[in-house]
């Protein structure tokens, strides 16, 4: 495997071009300045393996926009994963790690409780739709589909949605904030 | 229930006119990544409406932000580390799958053989150091296992690695106190890979007894000195709430290979 042909400054210069933007979008998935910040690591690292697909690319933001979704997607199945461990450890008589500090929005914790939940492509569709407040056509340009199969996705995303949220799933709790505070507009 | 809750998410969704931007287009504009005719369309939008114009500031500002606050030059040396630590676990993967069935049974006596001729030296990712002690009496003298050192000895080390790298050296003592003991300087110090690498400097130890745990932390990076002493202090504060002695840390969870050494520090001998 070769190594990436990258220098430091080379990517110092990602970093002040492009940081602000990838931090600031996983902040608005995640929810939380650190796991943002960590995940901003993770996608600069994915940049230096992935060097010469991210020259070729005509709109370095829009890959970076979507590196940067389907990196979060992991982490929010992750933290799932984590948090039913957690449950069974309760269920052990072992306690729980204590839910997440601080007031969550109902509608951002039930977002985020479902996009765990759901296919990689749905919540994908998903997060474009409902976090980034962008429209159909939009979201069809970033991903290159048709805006059609964008409507079947989140015509999809809603059907899951609704059977996720009618299964009772506790998503409120540790689920996070999928837009960061003060950033809606 | 779940149509209410569904219907509030489509309801938090922001109310926008057709030629209004998402990020992503503002981004775009920011970046220089907008076509001839996309730019002036969307400056001309950004003249009337104040939503857009408002979200365009606020990420202009956050942009600004990052620039002047984010200490980029640590953050691009964290990815390289984390990039070829990535690197190499692929190459792991591709070592299990292909090559490990036919050398386990090789490595593991080699390894067993290595290990059992440094007692006392526990590895953690692929370095060791060999300390030595150069006494006030004059002499120089390889530190074997369970030998006491006294305040006032020296202690030297030797460094053992198929790698290069940036070293760093801090010591946790009975009294959580941490102390750095190589290098000298703010920067961990580069180290060339191979076998009994002489490290520059020489630390002489202060007049505290007791156990002590000698952490040996190599980053591919120039990582700040003051970045492990920090991840040091969490991970002896971990310890320490676990009931644990400051010497039984655990891992300090930076990106960097780790090595331990137990050492012991007795009162000198009256002559």
């Amino acid at each position: 495997m070769p190594a990436p042909t990258i220098n430091r400054a080379e990517i110092e210069e990602l970093y002040r071009r492009y940081g602000a933007l990838v931090r600031r979008r996983a902040r608005s998935i995640l929810g939380d300045e650190h796991e943002a910040q960590d995940a901003m690591q993770e996608v600069f690292v994915r940049v230096i393996a992935a060097m010469s697909e991210f020259r070729g690319q005509s709109q370095p933001s829009t890959w970076l926009y979507r590196i940067t979704t389907n990196l979060c997607l992991n982490r929010i199945r992750d933290s799932r994963r984590r948090r039913e461990r957690l449950a069974e450890a309760a269920d052990d008589g072992r306690q729980p790690m204590a839910p997440h500090a601080g007031p969550t929005p109902e509608a951002r914790s039930t977002l985020r409780g479902v996009l765990a939940r759901v296919d990689d492509e749905l919540a994908q569709v998903a997060i474009f739709y409902y976090v980034d407040d962008m429209d159909q056509a939009e979201i069809a340009a970033v991903l290159g589909v048709s805006r059609r199969t964008i409507g079947y996705r989140l015509d999809r995303f809603r059907e899951e949605a609704q059977r996720v949220l009618g299964e009772g799933v506790a998503v409120s709790a540790a689920a996070g904030v999928p837009k960061a505070e003060g950033e809606s507009r | 229930m779940s149509n209410d809750r569904l219907n509030a998410l489509d309801a938090e969704r922001r109310r926008r006119g057709p030629e209004c931007a998402s990020d992503l287009v503002l981004d775009r504009l920011a970046l220089g990544e907008l076509t001839h005719e996309e730019r002036p369309a969307l400056e001309a939008h950004l003249a009337v409406c104040a939503d857009c114009a408002s979200a365009n500031a606020r990420l202009t500002a956050e942009r600004s932000s990052f620039a002047a606050e984010a200490p980029i030059a640590n953050l691009a040396a964290d990815a390289v580390v984390r990039s070829q630590k990535k690197e190499d676990a692929d190459w792991r993967i591709l070592w299990r799958r292909f090559f490990l069935p036919l050398g386990v049974v090789a490595g593991m006596a080699a390894i067993t053989l290595w290990q059992a001729s440094r007692p006392d030296s526990r590895t953690k990712g692929e370095f060791t150091l060999s300390p030595y002690v150069l006494h006030p009496e004059g002499g120089q003298a390889t530190l074997h296992t369970g030998e006491p050192l006294h305040p006032g000895d020296r202690l030297q080390f030797r460094y053992n690695g198929s790698r290069a790298g940036h070293l760093t050296i801090v010591a946790v003592d009975e009294d959580n106190k941490i102390s750095v003991y190589y290098p000298p300087g703010a920067i961990a110090a580069p180290v060339a890979a191979g076998k009994d690498v002489a490290l520059s400097s020489a630390v002489e130890l202060d007049g505290s007894l007791g156990r002590e745990v000698i952490v040996g932390v190599r980053c591919d990076g120039p990582l700040p000195v003051e970045l492990v002493v920090n991840a040091t202090r969490k991970a002896v504060a971990g310890a320490r709430q676990k009931g644990a002695a400051a010497t039984e840390l655990g891992a300090l969870g930076l990106p960097c290979a780790e090595t331990r050494y137990q050492i012991a520090k007795q009162a000198r001998p009256i002559p």
